[in-house]
């Protein structure tokens, strides 16, 4: 059975970008284009990967990430942070809100699944 | 996997523009209300997505210069720098310097004529020298360790009892280190699992020896634990090289304490 990502980014042309590769590796993808969108969209889902921006409007990734470790379904979820370097204290806050990792933008498609490949069985 | 990035440029230029539609509305309404914290982010909210796409999908002029505007931004926002009339005024040229960008990257259009002389008021703005700056936009150049000969590597890993709430797991770093090497013993410590009625399935009691032979350097034993938790502890030992023992001479079936 194919395993599910839900990808989260404001960035119509970064989340076109994550989920296409993702669909490449296998993944099926579930999107939102911010914290609240991908909360509902990912009711009731059973979730390998969530794969997510953090600077959104209306709920921003550390919510986001907060919010989906409070339920039992993502309890141990393999969740991505995309970031920028200027961003190393928000990464440390990413951590502390129960990310499991992070992918520094620019990246590339290749690099993208390394890193999932060190976070997804 | 060969993806072409260029086929996501499309709807980059789409949001691009919504997101210059943004800034610029936020920025005249600045102009009445100087330092109001909401209009400031939303104005960072679409340089920062500006800069992330561009850099990705390799549209570089417009990476470096949303990169310096954001920094700008980043200290209006933090109340390093007040959003005087003249600050707004650079602002406001500045997105129309990344409209000039962005039409030059999706249609051929001839760069904006003010843009070295704007990029250059947003350096000295932003306090940053101009040799500096273009240094900051660049990736960073770090020397590459050589490769080692193959050498003997002893690694201790103790991940915390939260490990697998936060999304991690042991398999997956052993299996990442089994890539790079050949894996010579896998020695399990399971002292600290309490007995079956103590136990609760959700923590990680176990931590692991691992001794192996690699290529690889311990720069790149380092990049596997990347992601552990604060307090999940791993240490890299260097204990021997290829000419001293083989991994062949050490091989033994683990064994299980009880």
């Amino acid at each position: 059975m194919a395993k599910t990502a839900l990808v989260v980014d404001d960035s119509a042309s970064m989340r076109q970008m994550v989920t296409f590769t993702l669909q490449s590796a296998g993944f099926e993808t579930i999107e939102g284009t911010n914290g609240a969108e991908a909360l509902k969209a990912s009711e009731n889902k059973s979730v390998d990967l969530v794969v997510t921006d953090l600077n959104m409007p209306i709920m921003d990734g550390i919510t986001l990430v907060k919010e989906l470790r409070a339920r039992p379904a993502f309890k141990f979820t393999p969740i991505l942070l995309l970031t920028t370097e200027s961003q190393e204290s928000k990464k440390q806050e990413g951590k502390l809100a129960g990310a499991t990792g992070w992918m520094v933008k620019p990246f590339n498609p290749d690099q993208l699944l390394t890193v999932v490949k060190k976070v997804v069985r | 996997m060969q993806i072409d990035l260029s086929r996501f440029r499309a709807a980059f230029y789409v949001e691009a523009e919504e997101h210059l539609q943004h800034m610029e509305g936020a920025l005249l309404q600045l102009e009445s209300q100087p330092g109001d914290t909401e209009l400031l982010n939303t104005v960072f909210r679409a340089a920062h997505s500006i800069k992330g796409a561009s850099t990705t999908f390799g549209i570089d002029e417009v990476g470096k210069f949303t990169h310096v505007l954001e920094n700008l931004l980043e200290k209006a926002r933090d109340g390093e720098l007040h959003t005087t009339p003249d600050l707004i005024e650079l602002l406001l040229t500045s997105v129309d310097v990344i409209y000039g960008l962005v039409a030059n990257a999706k249609d051929g259009a001839p760069l904006p004529i003010n843009l070295a002389e704007v990029f250059t008021e947003l350096q000295r703005v932003n306090g940053i020298p101009a040799e500096q700056a273009t240094e900051a936009s660049t990736p960073a150049n770090h020397p590459k360790q050589s490769p080692n000969a193959l050498t003997h590597f002893r690694i201790t890993l103790n991940p915390s009892r939260e490990f697998f709430h936060f999304g991690q797991d042991p398999l997956l770093l052993l299996r990442e280190l089994s890539e790079l090497s050949e894996v010579c013993k896998v020695q399990l410590d399971q002292s600290q699992l309490p007995s079956l009625a103590e136990i609760d399935p959700e923590l990680c009691y176990l931590s692991w020896i691992v001794d192996l032979q690699t290529s690889a350097t311990e720069e790149q034993l380092h990049d596997v634990f990347m992601f552990l938790d604060s307090d999940s502890t791993y240490k890299i030992e260097v204990t021997g090289n290829f000419a001293t023992y083989s991994c062949s001479s050490i091989r033994t079936v683990p064994t299980r304490s009880k």
